[in-house]
């Protein structure tokens, strides 16, 4: 039996990505850094929490098999 | 709930409620009440401009109301008929490209309801932005030209506001100055931060204002100032009511009764037709040329008045009261201070504390009660008319001039009682008191005093006395 699926560091990886794209873009003049955080940032809850209900089905899963 | 998860939780929290506060100082926080810049906002950096210009067809009497949220409003007369509205419109993007872009979903609207025609701009429409882009910064400065005798309404947030040759003017204004000019009737003006000047208004004048100057010139109807943190001068006006708080006020020329209301400021008035009230604190009054009576209240501030047509009402805290060619009667209450009058024609009842009162060239009958203070009476003319004064540690001096006619009682308990006046017949003597009477008698003249001398001086003596 494999480690269980552990959220986390998936939303501190995707952050840290996104992040780091957004950053770029707003360097770069594509897009206003601080309007995009602005509008984005509830996002990062809103993937964990979606994580977190696949890790609770995932480790439902495993203890019934 | 693991420790790791709550602490990733913290950390994300904390990373969007600093986005959020970010975002609010960069969007709320661009220009200040002077026009400088606080922090990098929405009005700041590199700005293109560019110009509008529609005329609209209007029928006779068609009011004219704008709306503008950043940037000046300037309404002036010209061809019947028409209106002329130029829009200029400065947009706060680094490219050129986009500001145009931009300036051009920037338009007038101008829409007829009733008979007013509104003017305004699609700023709202703008301002929601999506999300994704950075709020512009954008002024819209309009420049109006009216048929002569329209009725103008202006409401302007940030931005100067100068209306001229309008039959009525009706001004909303946040933080910028406003200026109107030749209205055929009434004005109303309601400021919040920035100076008011009103000149040449031929109607009623109403101005609020808060943070800022009012200037008032040349106005036929009554004026109704509300205003604090600001100087007032007013100029030629018809009638004023002032309400004010911290700032100094200078008048000149009201053909009307003027009232003035204010705190923390020195209040200099001259040539009021009607009667005058003025009451202010910790500063002083100056008034002058009043056609009917005069009412002064100051705390903590001198008060000088002259020149009165009728009756003079003074009261004043810890400073001094004068008085010069009064022409009512006189009411005075100083609490610490000195009264001093001169050419006070019908009487005067003065009660004063802490200082002297000098009464020089009255006529008519006086009334004097003063503690810790001495009284010198000089009359214009022979007595005829009652005096009574009461003084406490103070000497009381009265010239007699010739001619006098009264019944004397006099009283110096502790003190010593002089008399010079050769028409005295005394008919009652004793220590510290003397009766008599001066010309035959007549009017009743009581003078007493506690810890203090009584002297009495003919006229001819003070001459020689003091040439």
């Amino acid at each position: 039996m494999g480690r269980p699926f552990r959220p986390e560091p998936v939303v501190v990886g995707v952050a840290l990505i996104a992040l780091g794209v957004v950053w770029m873009l707003g360097n770069a003049g594509r897009l206003d850094l601080l309007a995009t955080l602005r509008a984005w940032w509830p996002a990062t809850l809103i993937v964990w929490g979606v994580l977190e209900l696949v890790a609770y089905a995932a480790h439902r899963r495993a203890r019934r098999s | 709930m693991r420790a790791g998860k709550i602490g990733l939780l913290i950390v994300i929290l904390a990373f969007g409620s600093t986005v959020e506060t970010a975002w609010r100082v960069r969007n709320h926080l661009g220009l200040d009440q002077w026009g400088w810049g606080v922090l990098r906002g929405r009005f700041y950096g590199p700005s293109f401009t560019f110009d509008a210009e529609q005329t609209e067809t209007v029928s006779a009497d068609t009011a004219v109301e704008v709306e503008n949220a950043f940037g000046g409003v300037t309404v002036t007369a010209g061809a019947p008929g028409q209106v002329r509205i130029a829009l200029r419109k400065v947009v706060f993007l680094p490219q050129a490209e986009r500001a145009r872009a931009f300036a051009d979903r920037l338009v007038v609207q101008a829409r007829r309801e009733g008979g007013i025609l509104r003017v305004g701009t699609n700023r709202a429409d703008l301002e929601r932005t999506s999300g994704l882009e950075r709020e512009v910064g954008f002024e819209t400065h309009f420049d109006l030209v009216v048929p002569p005798g329209t009725a103008v309404k202006v409401a302007s947030a940030h931005g100067p506001v100068h209306l001229s040759d309008v039959a009525r003017a009706d001004v909303s204004s946040s933080f910028d100055t406003v200026r109107v000019e030749r209205v055929a009737g009434p004005a109303t003006i309601d400021a919040r931060h920035g100076d008011v000047r009103v000149e040449g208004v031929k109607g009623e004048v109403k101005v609020t204002d808060r943070h800022g100057d009012v200037t008032l010139q040349d106005v036929d109807g009554r004026a109704e100032v509300d205003m604090q943190h600001g100087d007032f001068v007013a100029t030629r006006v018809g009638g004023l009511t002032l309400q004010a708080a911290h700032g100094d006020v200078r008048v000149e020329a009201v053909h009307g009764d003027l009232d003035v209301h204010t705190q923390h400021g020195e209040v200099r008035a001259h040539d009021v037709s009607g009667r005058a009230l003025v009451e202010t604190s910790f500063q002083g009054v100056t008034l002058g040329k009043v056609g009917g009576d005069a009412t002064v209240h100051t705390e903590h501030g001198e008060i000088q008045v002259s020149d009165v047509g009728g009756a003079v009402d003074a009261k004043a805290t810890f400073d001094d009261v004068a008085l010069a060619r009064i022409a009512g009667p006189v009411t005075v209450t100083v609490t610490h201070g000195a009264v001093r009058a001169q050419g006070v024609e019908k009487g005067a009842r003065i009660h004063g504390s802490g200082d002297e009162v000098v009464l020089d060239g009255f006529r008519g009958p006086v009334d004097v009660d003063v503690e810790l203070g001495g009284v010198r009476l000089v009359p214009a003319a022979a007595v005829t008319e009652a005096v009574r004064v009461t003084a406490t540690h103070g000497a009381i001096e009265m010239d007699v001039p010739a001619g006098s006619r009264f019944l004397l009682q006099a009283s110096a308990q502790p003190g010593e009682i002089a008399s010079d006046v050769r028409d005295l017949s005394i008919t009652q003597t004793g220590m510290g008191h003397l009766a008599g009477s001066i010309g035959g008698g007549g009017a009743a003249v009581v003078l007493t005093t506690h810890h203090g001398d009584v002297r009495l001086r003919s006229s001819a003596t003070v001459a020689q006395k003091t040439p």
